[in-house]
């Protein structure tokens, strides 16, 4: 929460307290008085109203004992002790009236309680001998008060005297009727109790006796058992706040007055007697909002006075969170934060400081260093200057070397040229030799299938196609000849399984050995190793020799046999055949030689199959001879060296 | 539908050898006398199969195979040659989707086996 909003909420929990605990306090307190005074007010207003009733009736009682003593000889005939004549009476009495203003009404009672003369005529004869004012009135003074006269229909005061004669012997009653409004007068006479204040008297009965300040025609009428009331009939005098008989909240005062059996209570409306205080609660409340508006403002302002800064400060470090040590924070608050933001400063420039002399220690050191690596460079520049010599030396050395090199290159480079120039000689010797080969033996093989040919002609033609055939593989293998002669055949070395070869030979070799009838078979002994060569190449040569074996060979058989001898591998192609004559035996791998006897002369050869046989296996490393024993047979064998490894292996 | 077969070389004499063995045995030949031409002619025709000599002036046959296997992935060929290669260099070629590498001179038979081969059914 921002420290603003928590100095206003502070300052107004607080000031809120203040207000409610001073204001509930005074609140209390002014009630307490209010209500004392009030009270005090209305005890006073008691009193007095009480005073007065008081003496309005010892006045009026004193005056009618004075007309009794005045008036008793003009009312009573002293000789036969007996009343005058009524009329005479009445004149009397009326007479009375005129003077005593507060009377309404005189009247004289016979001792048996009949009005016997009255002011008002129509009273006359009427039996008022239940009246407390005749029982008692015939002893001695009696006030009777706060009566409702049936007869008048009103309420009454009535006050008698015994009417005597001068020897004291009561002849008849003297009374005298009260005019009630003297005595509403009294009560509800001003007596400074405000817009709601009022005084009244309540008899035994509850009635209200006296007319109420508020309400018409309730004398004698209407009832009230307010607490006030009920506490004053029980014959209290006492004072407190209920609920009056106007059903509104009053505080009032109470006094019984035994002489009249009356109850005289002074009252007046709380709100009215309160007025002053709750005005005051008015003024509270505005000023609690007031304060609350200022304290909101006061809040605010206070606030500014301490985030501001605060915000320089939070600015301050911004800025040197970015990397700018050269913020100041300007805060002038003249407290903490003040003291806060000149530490901050203070920091920020120490901090530069410590940055700035880091660099420049930073620059030095490298100075230095640079420095050093100049020291050490010279050195270096020394010590290769005196390496160049001997550099020019072994440069010289180096140039020739090169010269070599590059020599070689372009020698390495005639000979890949030389070399393509065999290829393309090769390919293109092959090309010319081979090519009118091509529509030959096409086109013979061809017409030689016609059905409509002679069988002359079919014969004619298939001499041709053999020829032809026989000029195919002669070409072939000049031309084999010739590339290994001239280096231009290249050999695709691989391990290889010579008895694979062998087999493979052998298998091929077959139906040229049937035709013949002789048995072509090969003998494996042991497992060979494998030896590095060209497999097409061997085979060639395995091929060429069982050919040449099968040729040689009329009867019998032609036995291959692959052994291991030491580091080689030994191949014998054994036959039955004719056998070669010494003389021939060293001729028999030189080119284009052909063993010429006597026997067979429709062999096919080209004299070239041995020689061609020779360069490739003497291009393994290998060694090809013949051992032969005319009329007995041939062996042709070749070697074949074994991988330095392998032969390890194999021991 | 007969097959159709494009015979490719510049020997006048081989291309008449072949056309007359292929059609005795009811192929369609089409001749072409260079590596250009067989490229020229090649969309339009589309034969099933290709005879590629390999010697020729202008485009080798090489070269000439080389082309037509960009242009067509699927397109049957097979050298016509008298040039004998090395095995290593036959694999290969196989393995680039060459059909056959057929030596000259051939006989008749031997020709049409190996293009049945190629052309089955």
């Amino acid at each position: 929460m921002k420290i603003g909003l928590k100095l206003i909420i502070s300052f107004e929990l607080l000031a809120l307290l203040v207000i409610v605990v001073v204001g509930y306090a005074l609140f209390a307190q002014a009630s307490e008085a209010i209500e004392e005074r009030t009270i005090a007010q209305l005890e006073s207003v008691v009193v007095l109203k009480e005073n007065r009733m008081n003496d309005f009736f010892k006045e009026n009682a004193e005056d009618l004992t004075n007309i009794q003593e005045e008036s008793s000889s003009l009312l009573i005939n002293q000789e036969s002790k007996k009343m005058n004549y009524p009329e005479d009476i009445r004149r009397v009495l009326n007479g009375k009236l005129g003077n005593n203003p507060d009377y309404i009404e005189f009247f004289v009672l016979d001792p048996d309680g009949n009005v016997y003369a009255s002011t008002n005529e129509a009273q006359e004869g009427k039996i008022k001998s239940n009246e407390p004012y005749f029982t008692e009135g015939k002893n001695e003074t009696f006030v009777q008060s706060f009566y409702y006269d049936s007869a008048l229909q009103q309420p009454a005061i009535t006050i008698s005297t015994p009417l005597k004669d001068n020897e004291e012997n009561v002849v008849g009653v003297l009374a005298g009727r009260l005019n009630l409004e003297k005595i509403s007068e009294i009560m509800v006479g001003m007596s400074g109790l405000g817009e709601t204040g009022e005084t009244y008297l309540v008899n035994k009965f509850n009635f209200i006796v006296t007319e109420s300040r508020f309400e018409k025609d309730m004398a004698l009428k209407e009832t009230i058992y307010t607490d006030g009331v009920k506490d004053c009939l029980e014959g209290n005098n006492g004072h407190g706040h209920y609920i009056g008989y106007r059903n509104s909240p009053v505080i009032g005062s109470y006094a019984w007055i035994p002489e009249r059996d009356v109850c005289l209570l002074a009252e007046i409306d709380q709100d009215e007697a309160f007025a002053p205080i709750n005005r005051l609660k008015d003024i509270m409340i505005l000023f609690g909002i007031g304060t609350a508006a200022g304290v909101s403002v006061l809040g605010i302002f206070l606030s500014r006075k301490i985030t501001n800064p605060i915000n320089e400060l939070i600015k301050g470090t911004e800025e040197v969170r970015k990397g700018d040590l050269s913020t100041r924070v300007n805060v002038r608050s003249g407290d903490e934060i003040e003291q806060l933001a000149i530490a901050f400063n203070q920091m920020t420039s120490d901090r530069k400081r410590s940055q700035e002399e880091l660099k420049k220690t930073e620059e030095e050191k490298r100075e230095e260093l640079g420095q050093l690596v100049k020291e050490r460079t010279q050195e270096i520049e020394e010590k290769t200057r005196a390496l160049e010599g001997s550099r020019l030396a072994t440069l010289n050395i180096l140039e020739d070397v090169s010269e070599a090199k590059d020599k070689l290159g372009q020698s390495y480079s005639e000979l890949k040229k030389l070399d393509s120039m065999k290829d393309d000689f090769v390919n293109i010797g092959a090309h010319e030799l081979k090519t009118p080969l091509i529509p030959v033996i096409g086109y013979l093989s061809m017409v030689i299938k016609d059905p409509g040919l002679s069988e002359g002609n079919r014969k004619k033609l298939e001499i041709a196609f053999k020829a032809a055939r026989r000029e195919e593989k002669l070409v072939k293998d000049v031309l084999d000849i010739s590339k290994l002669e001239s280096g231009a055949m290249k050999f695709e070395m691989e391990d290889v399984n010579i008895q694979d070869l062998v087999d493979r030979s052998v298998q091929e070799m077959q139906s040229p050995a049937k035709e013949r009838g002789i048995v072509l078979e090969s003998k494996s002994l042991q497992a060979l190793p494998k030896i590095r060569g060209d497999p097409q190449r061997l085979e060639q040569v395995i091929t060429n020799l069982i050919g040449n074996a099968i040729k040689f060979t009329d009867k019998g058989s032609v036995t291959v046999e692959a052994k291991q001898d030491g580091s080689v591998v030994v191949v014998s192609v054994k036959d039955t055949g004719i056998g070669i004559p010494k003389e021939a035996i060293p001729k028999l791998f030189v080119k284009f030689y052909q063993v010429e006897t006597t026997l067979s002369r429709n062999h096919e050869g080209t004299g070239l199959g041995l020689a061609i046989c020779r360069k490739i296996i003497e291009a393994h490393n290998g060694r090809i001879w013949v051992e032969s024993t005319l009329g007995q047979g041939s062996t042709f064998s070749f070697t074949l060296p074994i991988e330095k490894t392998e032969h390890l292996a194999n021991g | 539908m007969p097959k159709k077969i494009m015979v490719v070389d510049n020997e006048p004499d081989t291309v008449e050898l072949v056309k007359a063995i292929l059609e005795d045995k009811g192929y369609e030949v089409v001749k072409a006398y260079s590596g250009m031409e067989c490229l020229r002619k090649v969309d339009a025709e589309r034969p099933d199969l290709v005879l590629l000599d390999i010697m020729m002036p202008d485009l080798s046959g090489w070269d000439t195979y080389g082309r037509l296997r960009k242009k067509d992935q699927k397109i049957k060929v097979s050298f016509l040659s008298v040039i004998e290669i090395s095995k290593e260099r036959l694999d290969k070629l196989l393995q680039s989707g060459l059909s056959d590498y057929i030596t000259k001179p051939f006989t008749a038979d031997e020709l049409v086996v190996r293009i049945r081969r190629i052309l089955p059914g």
